[in-house]
């Protein structure tokens, strides 16, 4: 499963490439060093052409986009209309163009050779906190004014790590350290490029709720914020909801005076000054008006229910209860509230809140009826979440397609991107994972992750341990031997 | 199939009991780990061990008989390192026997504080984990671990070994993993890093020479039947650690690093104690002369990170090259509540270099061979202890279900906090509207 | 070795404690011409051969021929170049230190921020602090860096998200405070958080700039509607910090924000772009990474103090791609080069810049100009980033930053030609006084590279 010849490569040609892929020492030394180092996965450095002559030597190759490429004879996970045998995937300027087991490949299609492999939809993590430099503003119980979007970093070695995972969308929340957090990033893992390009384009806005221990500072010797039990995260919920309800009830007389005083001929007094702009009331604006999809942390029942209480009442919608570990226990709540839940497949017991959960709480809120995901909440399990999917089969009894959604399409679909990502249909983008066996039997493992139908990982090519031990065998380095003595 | 499940519900409220009725499992496929799989093979249980394994066995009437026709029996899972029974929820203080207070504390018997009423034990053992070593932690040293059946009575009833090893956590000069990539306290340089580091690995020195000479004056002043004498001061801490010199108990140390590795390598030819490694994430580099000195290591959970610098599936790809180098390897939760995910470690080191075989007796053979327990454990053959699951599949494959988790001859109940929890809320009815 | 220093000051404590505490020695004034010197005049070509007059502290004439007043005291400075004097304009000289930031004492602190602070100020959230008030430049401090031939420093705090109003001062020795060249230059601004409060992260840091912004936009326009007329008009509050942003957001006072590494620059233009503000990236020591960006604003002041390669952003890529096991040095010493060529990058891409310290001591501030320069940025590009591009980007281009008439008279005089291996610092001119530079004793050991001055960076 080597591509290289699936990138363009600027700088392979002046360099050479050996049997192996790899370019020896010489060619190395001689070559510009931006080039030289990456040369051998191909392609000019994404920022050295930027740089204006200084050739970058941090920078990955950019992805190239074949403008047509073929994945044939693979067994194909759509997440959405079932499994196909010996299929292809024709991919057309990074979308999917046909998916099928009767597809032509048209000549001039670049062609990966998918016999053996397992192909999935891109994994989406619905809910991480990488590629950020902040993720708590713990100082306050409402920050619903800070944004993840304004601290995105693009380089983190985790995203590379989790591209080799097959995940290939995150949605990136803010922390728990607070009941009304800040806005939450969706973003695709282009690792490598400029910081920019990680955004979703067209992703609906979002925010990050907390309840439970966190927000009361439980483990806290000296708390000194409101509030510190659950019936204060209900109160202070309502107050922030009733301030922003006055706020835009304050902005809606302003519009409509300023209105009046522009038509009129005489002005009869001063221009009306408009109210003071909140960043903070105007999330929760967004909120009350269904335009921003609300993440809300939780692990009991009854605050799951505080919750769903607290959303009728001030008439929104929440889009998902983020772990969600007592979520068992009000899936039909939950399911008829339209609400879905965002959960660990096993992971419980870490604190007293989370001591109800279950390995079957995703199975079950599924069986009623409840949009269901499995997430990562951290850079090590995001890089196997296929392996957490196929749990919800063994503790829940769930399909395998079931599974397979709960990290793809069913998050897709909270996070309202499913007409782009989620599942391998035509028109959406080429976001694909590359398995050498089925994802969830034990010797499955990540071969190649696409976005938008460009190689951003590929094992082939990667640095692996294997391949670092050959290295090391055909160098041996000189260890130093001190002893602690 | 369907009335063994009820008499299975009737043991429900009591704990196992420990009884000599036969058991028999007939018509599976047998995987006995250290010979060829057996298919069509039915397996005699008489007194907790296993009487007798073949195909058409006489069955004797009174026997209980599990109907294995599709099913897979495997020898029960060995978890090399748990927390199990010594906390039960995380953040509670109250229940949490994990650590004691001081660097030095060789004379505190982890089985002691094993509760054997943890639900953490129900809820492993439901995924085929039979047998466990769990251990504290804390200090330099932290006291001896115990190999335990997951079922018992009391404490002692569980022992599968009271005295497994002696724990010793050796000291690290790398930099500390913290919240958010940074520690807590002031920040150290290297240069005072491995400052403290080489004054804790001397202190260990130290203690172990202590120890070797305390059991050498004892045993000089008490040869030939000789009565120790009033001068000589008992030291409880030094006598724990006799066994350990006399090289009848392993250390086990706790060890992530090639530093550590190295060093606790050199440790254990200097002291002349036995060690087994635990932890091991770096031990890939050292795998020749880990192999060289027959020291096995214990792999902590492959759902790690690597170092900033290592290939992004180091972790994963460790125990395939370890393996590979020849070097005994068994794999450790490190857990309680997480106990259960055993083989889905070895199921991840398989992707990843370690062969399908080699995983699995990384969790059964392997593991009794290290902790001297390969003679009643880890593999079915006739004369050794009936730990047995029946499956749908492979253990270390997620999918596969446990179908019947059997410890010292006796059917477990699948009855846990976590069957209890589905099973009421599954039956909740749907709320009025 | 040495000994012309001992023989002027009679010892070397004996000259310290006179540097400190007496009025120095070597500074002169008067009205000077200054003749036979090469003259760079940084805006107008050079003259091989001229005389600079100066008068009152500032220049009265420069030429090849200039008549020579008859009061003036007049200095041959054959085989000497005359420069105009450096400006640096990331400076702290002068303020008071503060407590060294601490690191978080465990998670609680390191999620919530330590425990509520009761001081009454916010160190590093004052953008009312006006820095001219509060300065008191040690005479030590302002020789070392005077004798690497910085002849004014702009002063603000080198942390906080809202560090105050800086202010221009010029490296002389006597009541360097009353003779302040401008004040405030400029809102300074960055990323770093106030301990103990609100906010308390770089997410709340950004929030609270841009609430901060549209408080500021709001608050400017009650001002005016309540001067225009005052009845039936709710009145603005009265908040000095808040009236502090309001030139800022009327574009009549530049905001500083400090921003090193390309992620930071980019924020900053984001910020600049919504609130339309006359934004200045200082840092940009990964500019090259963000020209774009940095083509969006005003001038920028690019530092000097290159970061280690470990924390370039994209250094983790590395460990994404196979390379020679043993390439860290050479990757390193890449990556090194590539940060030393920064100014040169953003020369080639037609970005033009001031230069100055980001807060090294005054002889690496030198020594790492000299590597922009070696990394291929021309000689009088650098010179034109430490003089006349400094004083565009402080707004006192009239003043500052070359010889012409009119002009402060803040001059360097060189033996050699400036910012080379073999130059010398002979004199600076602060405000027409002569300040001989004296040769230190060479043992001093030169500090490992990147090392700052022990106290500059906590000063806020």
């Amino acid at each position: 499963m080597n591509l290289n010849y699936l990138r363009t490569s600027a700088c392979s040609g002046a360099s050479g490439r050996n049997a192996t892929g790899l370019v020896s020492r010489a060619s190395r030394l001689s070559a510009a060093i931006g080039c030289a180092v990456f040369v051998a996965i191909g392609a000019l450095p994404a920022q050295a052409s930027q740089a204006s002559g200084t050739l970058d030597p941090l920078s990955l190759p950019a992805p190239t986009a074949g403008t047509l490429v073929a994945i044939t004879n693979a067994t194909i996970m759509t997440a959405s209309h079932g499994t196909i045998e010996r299929g292809t995937i024709l991919i057309r300027d990074g979308r999917i163009a046909e998916v099928g087991a009767n597809v032509q490949v048209p000549p001039g299609a670049r062609v990966i050779d998918g016999t053996g492999k397992f192909i999935t939809p891109g994994i989406i993590d619905a809910h991480s906190h990488t590629a950020a430099e902040a993720i708590n503003e713990g100082t306050q119980s409402v920050t619903s004014e800070v944004r993840i979007e304004d601290v995105l970093r693009q380089d983190g070695i985790s995203l590379y790590r989790q591209l080799a995972g097959g995940t290939t969308t995150i949605n990136i929340l803010h922390g728990s350290a607070n009941a009304i957090g800040g806005q939450n990033a969706v973003v695709k893992l282009r690792f490598g490029l400029p910081v920019d390009s990680l955004r979703f384009a067209g992703a609906p806005l979002g925010i990050k709720f907390a309840l439970g221990e966190n927000v009361r500072q439980t483990s806290r010797s000296n708390p000194s914020r409101y509030p510190r039990s659950r019936m204060g995260v209900e109160d202070l919920l309502r107050d922030a909801f009733t301030s922003a309800r006055e706020y835009r009830a304050r902005w809606k007389e302003y519009d409509g005076a300023k209105a009046v005083w522009d038509r009129a001929k005489r002005k009869s007094g001063p221009e009306p000054v408009p109210p003071r702009k909140d960043l903070e009331l105007d999330a929760l604006v967004e909120v009350l008006e269904g335009k921003r999809l609300v993440h809300w942390h939780s692990y009991r029942a009854d605050e799951i229910l505080m919750a769903l209480g607290i959303a009728k009442e001030f008439g929104f919608r929440i889009a998902t209860m983020q772990h969600a570990l007592e979520g068992y226990k009000v899936a039909d709540e939950l399911a008829a509230a339209g609400t879905g839940a965002s959960t660990f497949a096993d992971f419980w017991g870490y604190k007293m809140e989370a001591w109800d959960a279950i390995p079957q709480n995703a199975a079950l809120m599924a069986e009623r009826g409840v949009l269901v995901t499995i997430n990562s909440d951290s850079d090590e399990r995001a890089r196997r979440l296929y392996q957490e999917a196929a749990k919800t089969m063994r503790f829940g009894g769930a399909s395998e397609e079931s599974a397979l959604r709960m990290i793809t399409l069913n998050a897709a679909l909270q996070l309202g991107i499913d007409k782009r990502v989620g599942s391998i249909d035509v028109g959406k983008d080429a976001d694909l994972a590359i398995f050498n066996a089925h994802p969830f039997s034990p010797g499955a493992r990540v071969e190649m992750t696409l976005i938008d139908g460009r190689v951003f990982f590929d094992r082939s090519t990667a640095p692996t341990l294997e391949w670092l031990i050959e290295q090391q065998k055909k160098k041996p380095r000189v260890t130093s031997e001190e002893g602690a003595r | 199939m369907k009335t063994h499940r009820m008499i299975a519900a009737a043991l429900v409220c009591a704990a196992p009991v420990l009884g000599a009725q036969s058991l028999v499992i007939r018509n599976a496929t047998v995987v006995p780990v250290t010979g060829p799989r057996i298919p069509n093979a039915t397996i005699v249980v008489q007194n907790g061990r296993i009487a007798a394994i073949g195909p058409n066995l006489p069955i004797s009437s009174d026997a209980t008989v599990i109907e294995g026709s599709g099913l897979f029996v495997y020898p029960g899972l060995i978890d090399s390192g748990t927390r199990l029974g010594l906390t039960e929820v995380g953040g509670v203080p109250g229940p949490d026997d994990t650590r004691e207070l001081g660097e030095f504390n060789p004379q505190d018997v982890v089985l002691t504080a094993v509760n054997p009423s943890s639900e953490h034990i129900a809820i492993t053992r439901a995924n085929g984990i039979t047998s466990a070593i769990t251990s504290a932690t804390g200090g330099l040293v932290s006291g001896i671990a115990a190999l335990i059946d997951l079922a018992g009575w009391t404490p002692n009833d569980m022992a599968a070994k009271a005295r497994a090893g002696m724990v010793v956590n050796w000291p690290s000069a790398a930099p500390p993993r913290g919240f958010g990539g940074f520690g807590f306290g002031p920040p150290r340089s290297p240069a005072e890093r491995q400052a403290e580091y080489v004054r804790q690995v001397r202190d260990i020195y130290r203690y172990f020479d202590d120890a070797r000479a305390y059991a050498e004056v004892k045993a000089r002043a008490t040869a030939n039947g000789a009565t120790l004498p009033t001068s000589f001061r008992i030291d409880l801490k030094m006598e724990a650690l006799t066994p350990v010199v006399r090289g009848e108990m392993p250390v086990i140390v706790e060890a992530s690093n090639a530093q550590q590795i190295r060093d606790a390598l050199t440790f254990a030819d200097s002291a002349k104690v036995r060690i087994v490694i635990r932890g091991g994430t770096e031990a890939w580099q050292l795998a020749d002369a880990l192999a060289a000195k027959r020291v096995p290591v214990v792999i902590a959970p492959l759902t790690s990170v690597p170092g900033g610098d290592e290939p992004y599936d180091a972790v994963y790809a460790n125990p395939g090259v370890l393996s590979k180098a020849g070097v005994l390897i068994a794999f450790e939760s490190g857990s309680a509540s997480s106990a259960r995910d055993l083989p889905y470690h070895a199921g991840l080191a398989e992707a990843f270099g370690l062969s399908g075989d080699d995983a699995l007796k990384a969790i059964t053979i392997n593991p009794a061979k290290i902790w001297g327990v390969d003679k009643d454990y880890g593999s079915i053959e006739a004369g050794k202890v009936a730990n047995l699951i029946v499956t749908t599949g492979d253990p270390i494959d997620i999918r596969s279900l446990i179908k019947e988790v059997i410890v010292r001859g006796q059917r477990m109940p699948f009855n846990d906090r976590h069957t209890r929890l589905y099973e009421q809320y599954r039956a909740r009815p749907k709320p009025k509207p | 070795m040495g000994h012309y220093w001992i023989s002027r000051g009679g010892g070397t404590a004996l000259a310290i404690a006179v540097t400190l505490a007496a009025p120095p020695l070597n500074a002169q004034s008067g009205s000077w011409a200054l003749v036979n010197a090469r003259i760079e005049t940084v805006t107008r070509g050079a003259i091989d051969r001229g005389t600079v007059v100066i008068r009152d502290g500032l220049i009265e004439a420069v030429g090849a021929s200039v008549n020579l007043p008859p009061d003036v005291r007049v200095v041959d400075y054959s085989g000497r170049t005359i420069y105009p004097g450096l400006i640096d304009l990331t400076s702290t000289i002068g303020l008071p230190a503060s407590p060294a930031a601490r690191p978080p004492a465990n998670m609680e602190a390191a999620i919530f921020g330590a425990s509520a602070d009761t001081s009454i100020r916010n160190v590093g959230l004052e953008p009312g602090r006006t820095i001219a008030n509060e300065l008191r430049p040690a005479a030590a401090d302002v020789r070392s860096a005077r004798d690497v031939g910085i002849a004014v420093a702009l002063v603000a705090p080198g942390r906080g998200l809202f560090r105050g109003l800086s202010a221009l001062v010029p490296l002389r020795d006597d009541a360097a405070t009353h003779w302040i060249v401008k004040s405030p230059v400029a809102l300074h601004v960055g990323y770093q958080t106030v301990q103990g409060r609100y906010p308390g992260s770089l997410l709340g840091v950004i929030a609270y700039q841009r609430q901060s912004f549209f408080d500021a936009q709001r608050h400017a326009t009650l001002l005016d509607q309540y001067r225009t007329n005052p009845r039936g008009m709710p009145r603005a509050s009265y908040d000095a910090d808040l009236d502090a942003l309001v030139p800022v957001v009327r574009g009549q006072l530049p905001a500083f924000i400090a921003a090193g590494n390309e992620n930071e620059i980019r924020r900053a233009a984001a910020l600049a772009r919504e609130f339309n503000l006359k934004a200045t990236v200082v840092g940009a020591v990964e500019g090259f990474r963000a020209i774009d960006a940095l083509k969006t604003m005003r001038i920028p002041v690019v530092t000097v103090d290159y970061p280690e390669p470990a924390s370039v952003t994209g250094w983790a890529y590395r460990n994404a791609a196979r390379h020679d096991l043993d390439d860290s040095t050479t990757r390193a010493a890449a990556v090194t080069k590539m940060l030393e060529g920064n100014a040169a990058t953003l020369n080639s891409a037609g970005v033009k810049f001031a230069l100055a310290s980001g807060g090294v001591r005054p002889a690496d501030f030198i020594a790492n100009v000299r590597k922009a320069i070696a990394a291929g940025l021309p000689r009088q590009v650098a010179l034109e980033a430490l003089t006349i591009r400094a004083a565009e980007a402080a707004g006192v281009e009239q003043q500052l930053g070359s010889i012409e008439v009119g002009k402060i008279a803040n001059l360097l005089v060189m033996d050699g030609e400036v910012l080379t291996d073999s130059a010398r610092v002979s004199a600076v001119f602060v405000d027409g006084q002569r300040y001989d530079v004296i040769p230190a004793p060479a043992t001093q050991q030169s500090p490992a590279r990147g090392e700052r001055r022990p106290g500059v960076e906590d000063k806020r």
